[in-house]
């Protein structure tokens, strides 16, 4: 894994964690197994997480300083505009087309999911998942409720046809 | 009513040990690439089962000493437990670690990744199994920048399962919550 650019192996890393999620999300729905869900929320804001590093990497040219931090609004800000630019453009695109998640999913699946965070606003969006991962980690200590955007997988298919425009290759991953 | 907050702990743990159970089972069936997020869910799940009984232990662990104390490592949560829970925690695992199958690694995962799980040197005994596994929530997250810390240890569900079974000798009650450790 080290041989390849610090870029790709996060892009990768991005995409095992998104398709575990996927996994934890079939089982939610298949079983009406919602003790997952919490679970779903932290690999999916992580994966999100590393694509948005994925791009800074790609766009900062190896070597550079790691970067730290959970929070993707910060994340985001660090992208160069272009990218800013792409990924905004990508979501409002899709947005259009996306079909909220299906009613299969448990009641208080849905109600985690939707009921507090339907959205198809961009900024929105980011904002609500920008602190996801820690949030979702330690929910037990929170005394409010959590959002989780609807729109999420929006969001990662924009960041990750952005990757694919940089690098056409890491399509193939 | 409001729960107290080592309830909340603990449903948090088994959904995420659930989770990390759902992930295995694809894992053993040759989905090498969840090995990631298992091992990040398994070290989040320990995380929290050892921090539910510092919340039970400690009535005065509320959300502002939790800044000060704050902490992923594995070992040192288990430092902070009473000398009984520490004492029952070893005892159990010594006595059920011989029982369990060690993980294997499916033959589907990639030679580089198997390399990196060898790499490591894997204690089978208590100490090892709690040092190996103490920073793996982190480990796991960035084994894409640091692979070198990469650890997969075959006793961590005996470890699981002697901390779980000390939570439920401090609260009973708890075992009649697993069917609710989601976000209902």
């Amino acid at each position: 894994m080290m041989k390849h650019p610090l870029y790709e192996r996060a892009y990768d890393a991005a995409q095992w964690h998104w398709r575990a999620a996927g996994i934890l999300i079939r089982h939610s729905r298949e079983i009406q197994d919602d003790t997952v869900m919490w679970s779903y929320a932290v690999l999916a804001s992580f994966s999100i997480e590393l694509y948005l590093k994925a791009i800074f990497y790609i766009e900062a040219k190896e070597p550079t300083p790691r970067l730290k931090g959970h929070s993707l609004t910060a994340l985001f800000e660090k992208l160069r505009q272009g990218s800013r630019e792409a990924v905004r453009q990508y979501f409002e695109a899709l947005v259009p087309r996306y079909v909220p998640a299906p009613s299969s999913l448990p009641e208080s699946a849905m109600a985690f999911i939707e009921a507090n965070a339907f959205t198809t606003d961009f900024d929105t969006t980011l904002r609500m998942m920008s602190d996801a991962f820690i949030n979702f980690r330690y929910w037990y200590q929170k005394e409010s409720n959590l959002m989780y955007p609807s729109a999420a997988e929006v969001f990662r298919h924009a960041l990750n046809r952005r990757i694919v425009d940089l690098v056409p290759e890491l399509k193939s991953h | 009513m409001k729960q107290p907050l080592y309830q909340k702990a603990y449903r948090a743990a088994e959904g995420n040990w659930r989770a990390a159970e759902v992930l295995y089972a694809h894992l053993a069936q040759g989905s090498w690439y969840v090995f990631y997020s298992y091992g990040m869910l398994a070290g989040l799940a320990m995380e929290l089962y050892l921090k539910t009984i510092i919340h039970i232990e400690d009535n005065e662990y509320d959300t502002k000493r939790k800044r000060k104390r704050k902490t992923k490592s594995l070992a040192e949560l288990y430092r902070r437990l009473s000398q009984e829970s520490k004492l029952a925690i070893k005892d159990h695992f010594n006595a059920i670690a011989q029982t369990y199958t060690p993980l294997a690694l499916p033959e589907s995962i990639p030679e580089e990744v198997r390399a990196l799980a060898r790499d490591k040197v894997i204690m089978y005994d208590f100490c090892g199994t709690l040092r190996t596994m103490s920073e793996a929530f982190a480990e796991f997250r960035y084994a894409f920048e640091r692979p070198h810390c990469l650890a997969c240890v075959p006793t961590t569900p005996a470890l699981r399962d002697a901390v779980r079974k000390r939570i439920l000798d401090l609260v009973p009650e708890l075992g009649r919550h697993c069917p609710q450790s989601g976000p209902g």
